[in-house]
């Protein structure tokens, strides 16, 4: 089955379709609801309804991102933030309460294997969460594509087969709501899916070949499966897709990778340990370890900014875990930035003069005098962008148009996608 | 400027009013159609309506101009879907109305049950699903799902290429699908 035909089945499954939505008789109804939510009162004690995590910010070159800006960082912001990952085996680094409990939501587990090292970590709200262990370097460049036609079956070229042989992915789930299942030979995992409102249940694809084995440093019984494999791509001799599945912890588990053989995933099996919340910390890439932390690293960046009157940081939008150091910097100065942007324009429309002067002194010297800016200055051109739109403050134009409005047009400094458009808060 | 009083009422109540009902008027009904494929009661999609709207008229200053539009309540609708999850703060007051009306224009209304794509959609992780069905259901392009999601169309079409080769293993792997005699039991691992 191909790609169109995939969409063409999820397209015919939609269960209300557009004609049918279109078609209801609701004007009345909606109507109301439109007059009622203007009448509702916008300012009210309610806690704030999430709102999108707004935009994505382009990263800088990567040669911004290294080195100095790190170290620098790590002096500014002192014991609570950690700075290197990817296992280096230190265990001098001292976590927060918030991040030692990210790591205890998870199973604590590492694949101890040599030069193996943690490549990700996700977690749900809903308690499922995956890790991503990885080995060695990426497929050389041109070995992933192919030119040539295929003929039968899937052509696998070697850069695919190196990719994933160099993946284990450990995923867990809630051991409550995820039950194991072997049934007739096959193995698989049910659970209740309130969308559907019945349980279901999934095998995995190849019946028969399923057996119990250990993982001695766990003490766990594990069902695998030698040949997980559902698609052609994924199965040829030294190349198999295999998977584990066991209870633990309230957990159920699932350890999934391409393997030559059943050795191998036996060893891999075996390299599984049990770690207490630093060592596995300590195994995060740095970017985990920012995210579970990011109210905290938010607070310690807003130190020393001088922010507008009514400035909240829960404006700031979360980043999770898709960032580095200097994208949090821009989001935490960015908002700010754009706060006294708004606030000069209200302002001006009010003839406000001090409020006015105030605005403009403060983003005039932000590059020098907010000690994120002064950092971020080390590695890019973001502070420097602000000041950029902060002198034209006092002629209140940019390139013949308007100031606010080029700042909050797209690809403005506060315009949507920017760094400090408004999203959604830390907490959400 | 506070983040209440200052996001809606930056602008002149009349221009605020005027953009909100301008925003209802052009993505309410689509925003319903979003909240009913994704709840099982009529009654929760009207709620994910309401508070949705709710979050743009007090951010009204937040919500981007035109297509963006669009795609921005598209998020917000997400995220209050799995705050409704969590724990349902019922808008009976403000919704009385249309839920009523949904519930005689929809009987019988069953959101995303039944039939083997659906049940392979909801073995799918979360965000799989979401970005699958926002490209299918809401028929969004791969970069304006991007947008909806806050990430970049890069990783978008990278997820997706990953979202359909899960959903065509999960379909792969229905028994009823493969096989007419079979059938899908929940039974405890022995």
């Amino acid at each position: 089955m191909n790609d169109n035909k995939i969409d063409l089945e999820l397209r015919e499954a939609n269960p209300l379709a557009r004609r049918r939505l279109a078609a209801l008789d609701l004007e009345g109804a909606e109507a109301a609801l439109g007059e009622a939510l203007i009448a509702h009162p916008a300012n009210t004690d309610e806690p704030e309804p999430a709102g999108p995590e707004w935009g994505y910010r382009p990263k800088r070159s990567r040669s911004l991102t290294l080195g100095a800006g790190v170290m620098t960082a790590a002096a500014i912001f002192g014991a609570i933030l950690l700075i290197a990952g990817g296992g280096t085996g230190e265990s001098s680094r001292a976590y927060g309460a918030e991040v030692v409990r990210f790591a205890e939501s998870t199973p604590l587990l590492l694949l101890e294997g040599p030069s193996w090292r943690v490549e990700n970590t996700w977690e749900q709200p809903t308690g499922e969460g995956q890790m991503e262990f990885i080995t060695g370097s990426p497929a050389p460049p041109g070995t992933l594509m192919t030119r040539e036609k295929r003929k039968r079956g899937v052509l696998v070229t070697p850069g695919m087969r190196h990719e994933r042989l160099r993946r284990v992915e450990l995923t867990w789930h809630d051991g409550k709501q995820v039950k194991l299942v072997w049934r007739d030979g096959r193995l698989g995992q049910s659970f209740y899916s309130p969308s559907l409102g019945k349980t279901v249940t999934f095998f995995e694809p190849h019946p028969n070949r399923i057996f119990e084995t250990t993982i001695p440093a766990l003490g766990a019984k594990v069902y695998v499966d030698p040949r997980a494999e559902y698609r052609p791509i994924q199965g040829g001799p030294g190349d198999r897709l295999m998977v584990a599945l066991w209870k633990e912890g309230g957990h159920l588990l699932e350890l999934r990778t391409s393997v030559p053989n059943l050795a191998a995933f036996r060893e891999r099996l075996g390299w599984l340990h049990r770690v207490d919340a630093k060592t596995w910390l300590d195994a995060m890439p740095a970017k985990v370890v920012k995210a579970a932390e990011y109210g905290a690293t938010v607070h310690q960046m807003l130190h020393g900014i001088p922010l507008p009157p009514g400035f909240e940081s829960n404006e700031i939008p979360n980043l999770r875990l898709t960032t580095d150091r200097y994208q949090v910097g821009a989001a935490v100065g960015g908002t700010v930035a754009c706060a006294w942007f708004r606030y000069w324009g209200e302002a001006r429309a009010n003839h406000d003069a001090p409020a006015i002067q105030e605005a403009e002194r403060v983003l005039l010297r932000s590059e020098t005098d907010w000690p994120i800016f002064r950092q971020m200055s080390k590695e890019g051109a973001y502070p420097a962008t602000v000041v950029e739109y902060a002198k034209a403050m006092p002629s209140g134009q940019w390139y013949g148009r308007p100031l606010l409005a080029a700042v909050d047009s797209e690809g403005g400094l506060c315009g949507p996608g920017s760094a400090g458009a408004p999203g959604t808060g830390p907490g959400n | 400027m506070t983040r209440d009083s200052g996001m809606t009422e930056a602008l002149p109540r009349e221009l605020a009013e005027q953009r909100f009902a301008s925003l209802y008027r052009e993505h309410g009904r689509e925003l319903l159609g979003y909240a009913l494929r994704r709840s099982a009661d009529p009654d929760d999609a009207a709620d994910v309506v309401a508070e949705t709207f709710l979050v743009a008229w007090r951010r009204l200053a937040d919500v981007p101009p035109g297509e963006e539009a669009r795609l921005w309540l598209y998020g917000t609708a997400r995220n209050v879907l799995a705050n409704q999850v969590r724990g349902s703060r019922r808008r009976d007051a403000l919704t009385k109305r249309l839920r009523e009306e949904l519930g005689r224009e929809l009987p019988a209304h069953q959101a995303a049950v039944g039939g083997a794509v659906l049940e392979a959609l909801a073995g799918l992780g979360e965000a799989d699903r979401e970005l699958l069905t926002l490209i299918g259901w809401e028929e969004l392009t791969p970069t304006q799902a991007a947008r909806a999601l806050g990430i970049t169309p890069f990783a978008a079409r990278t997820r997706l290429h990953r979202a359909r080769r899960r959903l065509r293993a999960r379909l792969d792997e229905q028994p009823s699908r493969n096989s007419p005699c079979a059938e899908i039991e929940v039974e405890e691992a022995r």
